[in-house]
């Protein structure tokens, strides 16, 4: 069974014209997003996006945006409460 | 045999430690008290260079974290391979953790490169990464600084022996998430106990608070009501959490918090019908317990976004920005009822 989360608001983009088909995105993403279509890698299940932004940092044609971050609500409230960026454990 | 002698650890050139692929009771007793979190902030070991088995300069090297967990489950994996396991600084926290803030990044592998001489220790170009640590490492840049070139590797450790055999060539099966029933449940007891001081204070709250009734303070009454309401509670929120982990699939809902009070309704409703049998105390205090229990599982299935393998930033922000006035509501409306039927 695949397990799906809210994905209304998924912030991956890809600029298709600056894709160079090398597949690094197909490598490092752990949830079969990417699919190489032609000599272009395209979205295929932008729903399965869990954006950790492996595919973006990796690419060399920056061609793959993401607002990546800590998906974690423990840590969205510690950083709301310590008024920093999102943090685990405490180690604000 | 180890043929050169690479420098690791600050300047002072050390030959490698060679590490076991067995684990021992002591790795074990560690494993089951991270499951709990004792001491997991300091439970890691120190970075730089290590053999497994006898590598030599055509060994491949296998880069990881220096969560002391992380390292025993990939070294574990390492029966009848000889490797280089490069450690890097990740100040003692998990591969995917690391990668996300960047500890396991780029700088950090070019830096521990560098300082291990790790040209002079293999004659080769090539570096395993564990796949999961992708979102911390440009491959091409750490290719440009060093000239060692990245190849990520399977997402599990167990997978590591396949991908080497196949000239390190990963399947799509070892590039996929899996989240098997084990691997849920283990991640149960640590929710539990990060939210244990929370659960202490209501607990406190609740037995001193049943003492009241009506107008009168007595120890009897909290003998009566307090310790039954405390039990309910309790054993509903340890339900609940391996409940939430156990079911995730099979929960026809998307937000971890209603997947939580999915489970904690039923809980809740059992909790009531135990309370109404024996007649600890009036409605009230049934009621309440029984939100509370609701918000309670609400909130546990919250913060278990952090430990999904497939929540994003951005659906978690929908999630709190919907439910976590919601479950503050239920909890809130659950202990004031909980709280007036002592008065009554």
């Amino acid at each position: 069974m695949k397990l799906r989360y809210l994905n209304d608001e998924l912030t991956l983009r890809q600029d298709s014209g600056k894709c160079t088909g090398c597949g690094v995105c197909l490598d490092v993403c752990p949830h079969s997003v990417w699919r190489l279509e032609g000599r272009k890698a395209v979205i295929a299940d932008l729903a399965a996006c869990m954006e950790c932004g492996a595919c973006a940092k990796n690419c060399i044609a920056g061609a793959i945006y993401v607002h990546s971050g800590v998906g974690c609500a423990r840590a969205v409230i510690n950083g709301i409460i310590s008024g920093t960026e999102p943090c685990c454990d405490g180690k604000c | 045999m180890i043929t050169q002698q690479p420098c690791c650890c600050g300047g002072a050139c050390q030959p490698p430690i060679t590490v076991d692929s067995r684990l021992n009771w002591r790795d074990r007793l560690g494993f089951a008290a991270m499951r709990f979190g004792f001491g997991r902030d300091r439970y890691s070991i120190e970075p730089g260079l290590y053999a497994a088995g006898s590598p030599n300069l055509e060994s491949p090297v296998l880069v990881t974290a220096n969560y002391k967990m992380t390292f025993d489950i990939l070294r574990s994996n390492l029966t009848g391979i000889n490797a280089w396991i490069l450690v890097l600084d990740t100040h003692g926290i998990n591969v995917w953790c690391a990668a996300g803030k960047g500890t396991f990044g780029t700088d950090e592998i070019v830096q521990k490169i560098k300082q291990v001489r790790l040209d002079s220790v293999v004659s080769h170009k090539n570096i395993v990464v564990p796949q999961l640590g992708a979102p911390g490492i440009a491959a091409h840049e750490v290719k440009q600084q060093t000239g060692f070139r990245v190849n990520y590797g399977p997402i599990r450790a167990d997978g590591i022996k396949k991908y080497l055999d196949a000239g390190m060539k990963a399947t799509p099966d070892m590039r996929q998430f899996r989240f098997p029933l084990n691997d849920r449940i283990a991640l149960a007891p640590l929710e539990l106990t990060v939210m244990f001081k929370w659960i202490i204070l209501l607990i406190l709250f609740l037995a001193g608070m049943s003492g009241f009734h009506a107008s009168e303070y007595s120890p009897q009454h909290i003998i009566n009501t307090g310790i039954p309401a405390v039990i309910i509670l309790t054993a509903a929120w340890i339900a609940a959490g391996f409940l939430i982990t156990a079911l995730l699939p099979y929960i026809p809902v998307k937000m971890l918090s209603l997947k939580g009070m999915f489970v904690g309704f039923p809980l809740a409703v059992l909790g009531g019908i135990y309370w109404e049998n024996y007649r600890f105390d009036n409605a009230f205090g049934m009621d309440g317990l029984g939100l509370m229990i609701i918000g309670i599982s609400g909130y546990l299935g919250l913060v278990l976004t952090g430990s999904m393998p497939y929540t994003s930033i951005s659906g978690v922000k929908i999630e709190m920005r919907k439910m976590l006035p919601v479950i503050a509501a239920i909890f809130s409306l659950g202990l004031t009822f909980w709280t007036v039927g002592r008065f009554l």
